[in-house]
């Protein structure tokens, strides 16, 4: 049997008194599509952070193919090959914009040193950034710079990308830039695990949706499958019905 | 396993030519300044005859130094350490104490203060590391406040606030030139490795942990070992200052330890421009030579002083050579469509 990218196994976390994640477990495979869905405060971003490294689960394991990283840092995780996209945007603003990319290229060393300027302006062209490569970060809109986060997701060539509300507040035309990266990524067998209230959006791209309700998993399956759900619909999608989403 | 220790590559420098005069620009821009800066530096001792006045630019340059090391950390890797005077006055005693008792010759005191200080910078980075802001501030503050005080208890290995007389490098009768023109050296070495340091894959790390340390994280940088080696080449730059500065003068005092000495150094880094090669050394150039000119003016100097800080921070929050800097590259820059680059970024 293959070994799953992503095997999260019975996580548990608990800030205070606010159980954030109960139990939670789903394995990812390798070239996987996936959209995470649920209400404000279901747990969806602590369990990015958890994957990420950012915080210690209280219980259960997270393997990645086979191998345990819980309990390992950030940046070891980030150089296992799991990159993480922030909701709120975190960038390098005095740097350039192609300083923010080679600085992920070079600690992650995925990618041959000598191909990673090459592969930044490729990102970048696809991302209509071309035109500020040496500009400082700071100088871009707020949207632009969601993008330049999305592009330093993708710069190492990540085995695993996490994007936590990659289409929050962005333009309808730069929202359908980043679907279009998503999903040629994905077409090169690339793994991809989306957070989003964009129900719509992760529908149109996402054959498997997962979904969470404090902290606790309610429904994990085929797309079709997970909006149709009475769990979900009852917990979250609520106004939506399936045809309008 | 990567070699994530090793610093310098061929893969780094053939990164830094490749693209040099794209995203590496205005390092380039950077260090092209300062060795305008340096030329004239160069010259400048020449055209004073007075001995006094060749005194005061050699201290001048030995806290250009001591800044440029600071910059470092609290320019480049935005580690706003209080504790740089701690570390050139560990400098001095490290040189002082081994010339005194174990008769070392000044030149191998001064080279001994690099290893010194390296590891007394790194110890204290390490318990630095999950500090921040006022929190880090303040640690480095208490550590410079106990060092300081350990060298004033210990009378009888230091002589406290006596102070420990230790030979000059030259001999008291060695021409004033001769210290300048090396620290001078030294100088141009240190800021000369900066720049290489700054314009490698390191220089992105230390960085991208200035602008924001939990996406650093995030994206595969060892923030511990960088900021760690942060700390370390930093504080070595200081205890090298020290070490030659005790070689000058003849005489290692806690005094150098104080905090208004940390001030003065961070100042020129500031007035200079955080986080620019050159800043530094400009900012030393203007403030030392300016605090000893204001001196006739008795015991006020240090309100005019203060004043003038005051003045010069409000009105070049990117420091006299960083708004430079910043002219320089928006005229490279500018074919018309490239957004200025202001203080705010700095």
């Amino acid at each position: 049997m293959e070994v799953p990218l992503l095997w999260v196994q019975n996580i548990s976390k608990r800030f205070g008194g606010l159980q954030a994640l109960s139990g939670v477990s789903f394995k990812l495979e390798e070239g996987e599509l996936v959209g995470l869905i649920g209400p404000n405060a279901s747990g969806k971003t602590t369990l990015l952070n958890v994957i990420n490294g950012y915080h210690t689960p209280d219980s259960g394991w997270i393997r990645l193919r086979g191998e345990r990283i819980n309990g390992l840092s950030p940046f070891q995780i980030a150089r296992k090959g799991v990159a993480r996209m922030f909701q709120i945007t975190h960038i390098f603003p005095r740097m350039s914009v192609l300083e923010n990319m080679l600085t992920v290229g070079y600690a992650i060393g995925r990618i041959p040193a000598k191909s990673l300027v090459h592969r930044a302006h490729e990102i970048l062209d696809q991302l209509s950034l071309r035109d500020w490569i040496y500009e400082p970060a700071a100088s871009l809109s707020g949207g632009q710079r969601k993008l330049l986060e999305f592009g330093a997701c993708f710069m190492a060539a990540p085995r695993l990308a996490l994007l936590d509300e990659p289409f929050a507040g962005v333009h309808p035309e730069l929202k359908a830039v980043m679907e279009r990266f998503i999903q040629s990524y994905h077409a090169e067998g690339g793994t991809v695990f989306i957070v989003s209230h964009d129900i719509p959006a992760l529908v149109s791209i996402c054959p498997r949706l997962i979904a969470l309700h404090a902290g606790v998993l309610l429904a994990d399956g085929p797309t079709e499958q997970v909006i149709r759900d009475e769990a979900v619909l009852e917990s979250y999608l609520g106004s939506y019905t399936p045809s309008e989403v | 396993m990567r070699a994530d220790w090793r610093v310098f590559n061929a893969r780094d420098i053939g990164m830094v030519l490749r693209i040099s005069f794209g995203a590496w620009r205005r390092q380039w821009l950077d260090l092209a300044l300062t060795f305008g800066m340096l030329i004239l530096a160069a010259i400048l001792p020449l055209g004073i005859p007075s001995i006094y006045w060749q005194g005061v630019l050699t201290v001048t340059l030995v806290y250009a130094l001591a800044s440029t090391g600071w910059n470092i950390l609290g320019g480049f890797t935005g580690q706003f350490s209080l504790a740089p005077a701690t570390f050139l006055m560990l400098g001095m005693y490290t040189s002082a104490l081994l010339v005194h008792y174990r008769g070392w010759p000044p030149v191998a005191g001064i080279l001994a203060t690099l290893p010194v200080t390296s590891v007394i910078g790194m110890v204290l980075g390490l318990l630095c590391l999950r500090l921040r802001g006022p929190y880090l501030a303040l640690t480095t503050v208490a550590f410079s406040e106990i060092t300081r005080n350990l060298i004033r208890f210990s009378y009888n290995f230091t002589r406290g606030d006596l102070g420990l007389s230790v030979p000059t490098l030259y001999g008291m009768e060695g021409n004033r030139l001769y210290y300048y023109y090396t620290i001078y050296l030294l100088n141009i070495a240190v800021i000369l490795a900066v720049h290489l340091l700054m314009s490698s894959r390191v220089g992105l790390y230390l960085r991208s942990i200035r602008d924001d340390e939990v996406a650093a994280a995030g994206r595969g940088v060892n923030t511990v070992l960088w900021k760690t080696m942060a700390f370390t080449i930093s504080s070595s730059i200081c205890g090298l200052a020290g070490g030659y500065y005790v070689h000058f003068i003849g005489l290692a005092s806690p005094e150098m330890g104080l905090l208004l000495q940390a001030g003065f150094i961070i100042s020129m880094a500031v007035i200079g421009g955080m986080g620019t090669l050159g800043g530094p050394l400009a900012g030393a150039m203007l403030l030392y030579p300016l605090s000893e000119y204001v001196r006739r003016f008795g015991i006020q100097y240090m309100v005019i002083f203060s004043f003038l800080m005051i003045l010069m921070i409000r009105f070049w929050k990117a420091g006299i050579y960083g708004t430079i800097l910043n002219i320089m590259d928006r005229w490279v820059t500018s074919s018309g469509s490239a957004p200025a680059l202001g203080s705010k970024y700095l």
